[in-house]
């Protein structure tokens, strides 16, 4: 009794307060804001559309030379694109975006790679996303920063999701396409933080679109396998919008948009999911191209009950044994279409998944599959694009265009067939789609005329008891003294916004004062990690801060109790590190581990830093003939002893070896050395990083032995270790001091 | 009658062979057509040819027209069958589980009796804790075994050489010095021996070790899968060999080579081959530097090595590792290059290499270059003075043994992993969609059958007996005219 009063208090309290909603979400025919066009389900409203096209021939509009993997957006007269700039010193990633008429360069963007093992040739993974209210364009970079650009190319802020979640961002170079919805830019990937995120786990991350703050963090499911990149699309089913997506764990998950609030999960496959869903009314069409649970063959497509809660377990139907693994697919009225890793199409029954026809387009295939006007538009990766004309009981192929041999790839291929791996966008009687070498454009010179919208969706408003309290922002890295105001909003059994509430306040683990959602930090001997919980009625919310000590720190480990580790170090649960004694002394260890997590990035500091030296011992051991490679980073740029190779270099993004500079240096095993690495600024924008190593407790070398002047430089960022060790290292007497 | 002559050929072609090498019976120049395929190509030169006759031409696996019988693998199945002691052993996953005490992810080697495909015994290895870095999810036992005798070699998805015994523990006896086996049920394996190459040569496989090992007297060589690390720039052990020599009776090292040592571009996954070369015996070695390299077999001498890679190549655009299994020809060796699958179609180079030739024979060893090939994974076959060789695309090229000028080239419209077979006076070749394409064989394309599978064909048909072995990606067939 006295909870439902609680509630009913609260809920009149919001009537009083409630200034904020979402939407309303209006697009623009014509525009494709989204990796898979407005409605994130590959389908576009247009007609009239051109059914056959050649290179430099009939329908032709341009060939821009930008070579991507991801598909292009296009608002109003902009297509806009991600892919890598340059190469070797000068790869960069890049958003840029195209006259629509011309091809023409209007602006690009280009932000560097650092800390991430994505090789240079799956740089630009990810599509862009626009927001249809600001006309922002949004993107997640291959190291999983997410980068917010106003409409004319400038930026309004970045965040170092890589850095700050230890974000796992491999060679697959799989990176999943950020989504806008009302306030939020959503991005998902394997991460791995400290506390409560400690495990890596495949996270959906929601950004304030405005500021980059953290909104929330959700983990609707378990270990992932894999890095993954379903692309995420909205659906509304039975009334509650859901963000249905394919997950690294091989799950495909329902989460409610605003608030990541789990619905319901389907557990698909033993690999990760990398199609995206399509929907129509409560059905949810799944697919993947990997290990089944229950059958020894590969791959599935299968239709869902959306309007379902928690795990489901049933289908309405399954087509076991055709691998669908990169392409997503789309429903056209009564039937689905997807295509398979072996580039053939399939066409089935929405109903009953019933085989209505196949029909082979090529040998591989990644791109998916884009409708409109009655025709399916889809590159292969033999670098054919098919125009296809959608019959009852068959396709017709309308058109059939050969890319070039390949010249200049982005890729990893060249001397075949431009490939294309992504899927087309529909604007304005024309299509866009990128190839390994180049964008494409087709269709009328002059757009055609469209108009209304493709999406118009209402304001969206909360109503009844609050049911899911937020705490906003919900990830902080401060220093002692710092002030924080957070927010705790509420929301409807719907995940719809009620508004900002008053709530009691109170720490866990954390030194300071909290009042009224001021949180001041307080200071310690050591870094502080813990919780800023807000209480209204029966609900509860956290916000998660690190407070770390203000530069210069020393840390000698002698402050911590056997096997701690140290509060708020980012990936150093899941990186084994712990503090132990050895030979008498307390160090820091990375315990032997023979699994993935071997190599890894820890962080601590704040993200902001710059222009600041680490100092370290460093220690590894050998067997089976291999040593390790141990190395202490700051502000991205890592120097590291590799044992094997018998090295030391400085390099900001390992894959990259053009970036990277290379010393001869024999040291051994079971022995301490100490590095040193000191970061600066310079006033050109070029950053010089110098490192030095020598045995601990010898004198130091004067002269610094490797040095690097980055001319694209990174100028802030985290402190931390590098380890990539099967059987184990050490670290004491880390030591981080301005410059 | 143009079939007829070429099979007649074709006969011809590998009697001559036979007779010219039986002083060294063990390096038979492809497959006399005995009925057994004890090993990966059948006999140590790893040409994918067989004087086998009789074999099937056409078959149905829906209505089972000519299907003798089919047996479940997992569901990913690289590791190539092999046939000998009325039995097919087979790698595969563990996505049939065959004992719930062994379940999750594992590589598991089966044996099957080859006259009922019924199921004897599996040795099934759980994954590495490194996960895919070092074992691939999924990916099962890749290695294709070799049979010798009482005796049969593989490695495992752990990096491990086995020596066991093919009765399994069916004959009673549980054949050592490795006794300890756990399980130890009637269906487990009889291990003798094993050499963990992780633990003794300090290798660190690049996502699966895979090789299937070949013999020379004493010894068992394999290549180690030794590679980069999940960076893909950084090689954690430079140190570990790329090709080692066991004894096959006590499984002890006998001698290594590195001599690509920190250049691997990425994995080694081609395999060993042994033959008689102008006269020399060898061992020959396609590594991860995309090198192909000679051995003297006793001592691991270093003969000869031969770049794959045109000088301007750049890694992974345009230079290539080797996956395929190099070839001993009438004194030459052919070889394809590649990538893995998973880098997608590209350029390619194909290669006929006097291995007469001693030090580094790049350019003087060079007796053709085809360079109308795209990436290739597929190993040769080579009969009646053509070459057989497929590519990732789908083109499936036939070339002059000679002089490499191209006869025909055609286009299967579907990714192929696997190899060809030359035997009876066909070609069979499967690919990613599931279809078993027979041409004859000849300078004639002739398109003869195509025969779907039900799921993609990563290995290579084998012969058995009249009967064809063929697996697909799940499942194991014995096929036979009735």
């Amino acid at each position: 009794m006295v909870k439902r009063l609680s509630l009913l208090l609260a809920s009149v309290l919001i009537l009083g307060s409630s200034i904020e909603g979402q939407g309303p979400k209006r697009v623009a025919l014509g525009d494709w804001p989204e990796m898979r066009g407005p409605n994130r389900n590959g389908v576009s409203a247009e007609t009239g559309l051109p059914e056959r096209w050649a290179v430099n021939g009939e329908n032709f509009l341009w060939r821009a030379p930008y070579g991507g993997r991801s598909a292009p957006i296009v608002m109003g007269n902009r297509v806009c694109v991600q892919n890598p700039s340059g190469r070797g010193a000068q790869l960069q990633e890049r958003v840029m975006c195209l006259d629509a008429d011309t091809g023409k360069l209007v602006w690009e963007y280009r932000f560097n790679l650092f800390q991430s093992d994505v090789p240079p040739h799956r740089v630009g993974w990810a599509s862009p996303a626009a927001d249809p209210e600001t006309g922002n364009v949004y993107a997640l970079a291959g190291n999983a920063a997410v980068i917010a650009l106003s409409r004319d190319g400038r930026l309004l802020w970045q965040r170092s999701v890589g850095e700050e979640f230890s974000a796992f961002t491999t060679h697959g170079g799989r990176t999943s396409s950020p989504l806008i919805d009302g306030d939020l830019v959503i991005v998902s990937a394997a991460i791995s933080n400290w506390g409560t995120l400690a495990a890596r786990q495949h996270r959906f991350v929601a950004l304030d679109k405005r500021t980059g703050e953290i909104v929330y963090v959700s983990s609707p499911g378990g270990r992932p396998y894999d890095t993954n990149y379903s692309s995420p699309l909205i659906a509304t089913i039975d009334g509650l919008r859901l963000l249905i997506s394919g997950s690294g764990d091989g799950a495909v998950h329902a989460i409610k948009p605003q608030t990541g609030e789990k619905v319901w999960s389907y557990i698909a496959s033993k690999r990760a999911i990398n199609t995206g869903v399509a929907v129509s009314g409560s059905t949810v069409i799944v697919s993947h191209g990997d290990e089944n649970l229950d059958t020894s063959t590969l791959g599935m497509i299968a239709a869902l009950d959306g309007s379902a809660t928690g795990d489901i377990k049933t289908t309405k139907w399954t087509v076991k044994g055709t691998e669908y693994g990169f392409s997503s697919p789309v429903i056209d009225g009564q039937r689905v279409y997807q295509i398979d890793n072996s580039a053939v199409l399939h066409g089935f029954e929405l109903e009953t998944g019933r085989l209505l026809w196949e029909h082979p387009l090529g040998t591989l295939q990644k791109a998916p599959l884009v409708l409109a006007d009655g025709k399916l538009y889809v590159g292969t990766e033999n670098g054919r694009f098919f125009i296809l004309r959608l019959r009852p009981d068959r396709v017709d192929v309308l058109s059939e265009v050969q890319l070039p041999i390949s010249t200049n790839s982005v890729g990893g291929s060249e001397g075949t067939p431009e490939q294309i791996v992504s899927g087309a966008a529909i604007s304005r009687g024309r299509v866009f789609f990128a190839s390994s070498d180049a964008v494409y454009a087709f269709g009328p010179k002059v757009a055609s005329a469209v108009k209304g919208t493709s999406v118009d969706e209402p304001a969206v408003k909360g109503e009844g008891a609050p049911a899911w309290l937020q705490v906003t922002p919900t990830e902080l890295t401060l220093t002692p003294g710092q002030v924080s105001r957070l927010r705790a909003r509420v929301f409807d059994a719907k995940g719809r916004l009620l508004g900002e509430q008053k709530a009691a306040w109170t720490l866990q683990g954390l030194k300071g004062a909290v009042t009224d959602g001021v949180f001041t930090a307080g200071a310690d001997a050591l870094d502080q990690a813990g919780m800023i919980r807000a209480t209204v009625g029966g609900l509860t919310g956290e916000a998660r801060a690190r407070v770390v000590r203000p530069l210069p720190m020393t840390d000698t480990f002698d402050g911590y109790t056997e096997g701690a580790v140290p509060a708020g170090w980012i990936n150093a649960v899941a990186g084994k590190f712990s503090v132990v004694t050895l030979d008498g002394q307390k160090v820091l260890q990375k315990a032997p581990d023979n699994t993935l997590f071997k190599r890894m990035r820890m962080f601590f500091g704040a993200p902001d830093w710059s222009n600041y030296t680490v100092d370290a011992d460093v220690r590894t051991t050998t067997r089976r003939r291999q040593q390790g490679d141990v190395g202490i980073t700051a502000q991205r740029y890592s120097l590291v002893l590799y044992g094997n190779a018998q090295r030391l270099k400085i390099e900001p993004w390992e894959p990259e070896t053009a970036r990277t500079v290379t010393v001869p240096f024999a040291w051994k095993p079971d022995a301490w050395y100490h590095l040193k690495l000191r970061v600066e600024n310079l006033a050109d924008l070029s950053v010089r990083a110098r490192g030095k190593a020598w045995p601990a407790g010898e004198p130091e070398p004067e002269a610094w032995t490797i040095e690097k002047t980055d001319p694209i430089g990174n100028r802030q960022g985290y402190p931390g270790v590098f380890m990539d060790v099967e059987f184990g290292a050490q670290l004491d007497n880390l030591r981080i001091s301005p410059n | 009658m143009s079939s007829y002559k070429i099979v007649r050929t074709g006969l011809l072609c590998a009697a001559a062979l036979a007779a010219a090498s039986a002083g060294a019976a063990r390096l038979a120049a492809s497959d006399p057509g005995t009925g057994d395929w004890p090993m990966w190509g059948g006999t140590p030169d790893r040409n994918m040819v067989s004087a086998a006759t009789g074999l099937p031409a056409e078959w149905d696996v829906k209505t089972k027209k000519n299907i003798k019988w089919v047996a479940a693998l997992g569901s990913q199945s690289y590791g190539n069958p092999v046939v000998a002691g009325g039995m097919v052993f087979v790698g595969t996953n563990n996505e049939a589980m065959r004992d719930p005490s062994q379940g999750g992810d594992r590589g598991v080697l089966m044996a099957f009796r080859e006259s009922d495909g019924e199921f004897l015994w599996q040795q099934t290895h759980v994954k590495l804790e490194s996960g895919r870095a070092n074992d691939w999810p999924f990916q099962g036992v890749a290695s294709s075994p070799l049979v010798e005798g009482e005796r049969l070699y593989y490695v495992s998805n752990r990096g491990v050489l086995w020596c066991l015994d093919i009765k399994g523990f069916t004959d009673g006896e549980n054949d050592g010095p490795l006794t300890n086996e756990k399980p130890a049920g009637p269906k487990d394996a009889d291990a003798v021996w094993s050499f963990d190459m992780m633990e003794e040569v300090g290798t660190y496989p690049h996502n699966l070790a895979n090789s299937s090992p070949v013999m020379w007297g004493e010894l068992i060589f394999v290549s180690t899968s030794n590679g980069h690390d999940e960076s893909h720039v950084n090689i954690p052990s430079p140190r570990a060999p790329a090709i080692i020599a066991v004894n096959k009776n006590t499984g002890k090292l006998v001698w290594e080579d590195n001599s690509v040592n920190d250049r691997i571009l990425h994995g080694q996954w081609s395999t060993p081959t042994v033959g008689r070369i102008g006269g020399v015996e060898q061992v020959v070695s396609a590594q991860g530097d995309g090198w192909v390299r000679g051995y003297e077999p006793a001592t691991g001498k270093k003969l000869w090595e031969f770049d794959t890679n045109p000088k301007e190549s750049v890694w992974p655009r345009t230079r290539n590792e080797v996956i395929a299994t190099p070839v001993i020809f009438e004194d030459r060796v052919y070889i394809a290059n590649g990538q893995d699958p998973e880098h997608g179609e590209g350029v390619g180079h194909f290669y006929a290499i006097d291995a007469t030739k001693r030090g580094i024979i790049t350019d003087t060893g060079r007796v053709f270059h085809f360079d109308k090939i795209r990436r290739s994974i597929s190993t040769a076959a080579i009969a009646g003075g053509l070459i057989y060789i497929p590519d990732f695309s789908g083109f499936f090229h036939c070339l002059d043994a000679k002089t490499g000028q191209e006869y025909w080239v055609h286009d299967l419209t579907s990714a192929v992993w696997g190899s060809a077979l030359v035997a009876d006076g066909r070609v069979y070749l499967g690919n990613e969609d599931g279809d078993i394409v027979i041409l004859q064989a000849g300078k004639e394309k002739k398109v003869l059958a195509t025969i779907n599978m039900g799921s993609a064909v990563y290995g290579t048909p084998v012969p058995a007996h009249g009967s064809l072995i063929i697996m697909n990606r799940n499942q194991l067939y014995a096929i036979a005219a009735k």
